[in-house]
């Protein structure tokens, strides 16, 4: 026995340090929210990592930026990057050499500035159109986004490039990422870039029901026609009542590798009765189709539904992040996907799970370590927390 | 003549929109931050549908429950009634004064399944949870248990033993 078990390898793991606070010390009436389409609220750029978020802290909810060395703890004083009535939903990308590029909602339009730890350029409109849930994603200097345009009664997809001069951001023209008429609304894109172009996914409607749909541009100007992402079980005695038109899907976060492997998750509420569970996609030819749908958590959490589900891909394996209640408040899980089609045990990790709720986890994986940031709610208040992983 | 093809566009259209489960149509729905104005303004408690669009269970609950004239009568005239989509982006804004979306509101309530009605205080504070399909009696026995006031003494169990229909 002893020597089968000498034989055995040692299992590798996330390890993760201890957490720290992003967005300074609980205070009551303080409401941060770490939310965004595609869940894109960490990056890393030169020697800094940032998390965007949005609260309350001025009196109206706008959007913050916190940034932390790279190689040392400890996250700077939050940095207002709204300059409006309110902002929501900001995302983040990394552009070199210390500058990033948010973009978020302010008052009703997405608008977008390059920031760093010691510069912030000049706020621009990237639409004069009601428009909503921006996305961002950047590979080899290109940079490009996605948001929701109000058109008429619906919100429709719309994509357009991005260049940046030094701390000045400017957006190109707009371009429907779907081509045919607006017939329903067109939510929460996701944006990944690769080494063809960009992939997206996002919830449209127009079949009655939400279905999750993907397509891929080599330049951001013409998109494939759009593919089914999730997969829909038949039958069952919904569909034999003729009732409803397909269950619920909703939130997909996509991540890239750079290369050619894009990875997408979302809730999917095909088992109904314990609510959304995290499902998985992976494809190895830039985003232009994805293998199976695959159920990234494990049996432990069947009985409870999950939320908020933000992947990365690491070269140990594709990582899922969600939160749920399974034991009684919402914690953060993770779950790696190993090989193929393998996902491992659901684990967590102190300070994202126990005492309090943790919930709507983001996740960027950056120069050998797993970035993961979270919402922490306690009896004293809320905070964005952050911890870094490594493959030990 | 061009109206009429439009105004078949537009019956299609909304005839469409009653299998996409939806709010029943003839109820007088509004946004939660409206309802919670209104029932402060008027004292009744709320009526909160949890739907999903495409819902199926949210389908049969309005065809075969809400169709109900009496029960729509009896809904409509003593609370505020009010429709949350559980995967829309459409912002509230809570009693404590944060702001949240639609489906964050499911999360934090966890509104596992479509439909899910809740009953809450002309404060928003929560009263009981109902979810699944329910039928007319279920809504009718809801309603004595929760304008009675029996649920400040007793469960929903507990008051429907005592006080079968």
């Amino acid at each position: 026995m002893l020597g089968l078990m000498l034989a055995l390898p040692l299992q590798a793991e996330w390890a993760f340090a201890d957490f720290e606070a992003v967005s300074g010390a609980p205070q009551e009436k303080l409401f941060p929210h770490l939310e965004s389409a595609g869940r894109g609220n960490l990056a890393a750029s030169g020697e800094h990592l940032v998390v965007v978020w949005e609260d309350n802290r001025d009196g109206s909810p706008q959007v913050y930026a916190a940034l932390r060395r790279q190689d040392r703890p400890g996250f700077a004083v939050p940095l207002r990057l709204s300059a409006g009535k309110e902002a929501y939903e900001p995302v983040v990308i990394g552009l070199g050499q210390g500058r990033f590029l948010a973009a978020f909602e302010q008052d009703g339009k997405v608008v977008a500035r390059v920031f760093s730890a010691t510069a912030t350029g000049a706020l621009i409109t990237m639409d004069d159109a009601a428009s909503a849930q921006i996305t961002l994603a950047t590979s080899n200097g290109r940079i490009h986004a996605a948001w929701g345009r109000r058109d008429g009664r619906f919100l429709r997809l719309v994509s357009a490039p991005l260049s940046v001069d030094g701390m000045k951001v400017r957006a190109g023209s707009a371009h429907a990422v779907d081509l045919s008429p607006a017939q329903d609304e067109q939510l929460y894109a996701s944006l990944a870039a690769t080494n063809k172009g960009y992939a997206i996914a996002w919830e449209d409607r127009r079949a009655g029901h939400t279905r999750l749909l993907t397509a891929v541009s080599r330049d951001g100007k013409e998109w494939s026609a759009p593919q089914p992402l999730n997969e829909i079980p038949h039958g069952g005695s919904a569909a034999e009542l003729g009732l409803g038109r397909g269950p619920g899907v909703t939130r997909v976060s996509l991540a890239g590798d750079g290369d050619a492997v894009v990875a997408a998750v979302w809730m999917d509420k095909r088992d109904f009765l314990s609510g959304y569970d995290i499902y998985a996609g992976v494809s190895t030819d830039n985003g232009s189709s994805f293998g199976p749908n695959e159920k990234a958590q494990d049996a432990f959490a069947a009985e409870k539904p999950q939320w908020h589900p933000a992947v990365a891909i690491t070269p140990h394996g594709v990582v899922a992040a969600w939160d749920d209640p399974r034991d009684d408040t919402p914690d953060i899980w993770l779950s790696t996907r190993h090989g193929e089609k393998d996902w491992s045990d659901d684990f967590t990790l102190p300070g994202a799970s126990g005492p309090g709720h943790q919930d709507n986890p983001a996740l960027l994986w950056h120069d050998g370590r797993l970035h993961l940031a979270w919402v922490h709610k306690g009896e004293d208040g809320a905070q964005v927390r952050y911890a870094q992983g490594e493959w030990d | 003549m061009k109206a009429l093809p439009r105004l078949l566009a537009l019956a299609a259209l909304l005839l469409a929109g009653t299998v996409h489960a939806d709010p029943p149509t003839g109820y007088p729905f509004v946004p939660y931050d409206e309802g919670l104005r209104q029932a402060q303004a008027s004292g009744k408690n709320i009526f909160l549908y949890f739907g999903r669009y495409g819902c199926a269970w949210c389908d049969k609950t309005n065809k075969e429950s809400f169709s109900d004239a009496g029960l729509k009568q009896l809904y409509s005239d003593n609370y505020v009634l009010v429709y949350v989509d559980a995967e829309s982006g459409t912002r509230l804004t809570l009693p404590s004064g944060e702001r949240i979306t639609e489906m964050e509101l499911g999360a934090r309530l966890n509104v596992f399944a479509t439909p899910v009605f809740l009953y809450l205080e002309p404060d928003g504070t929560a009263i009981f949870k109902a979810p699944g399909f329910k039928t007319v009696q279920d809504f009718r026995d809801f309603d004595r248990f929760v304008r009675g006031g029996h649920y400040k003494k007793m469960k929903l169990l507990e008051f429907l033993a005592e006080n079968p229909s």
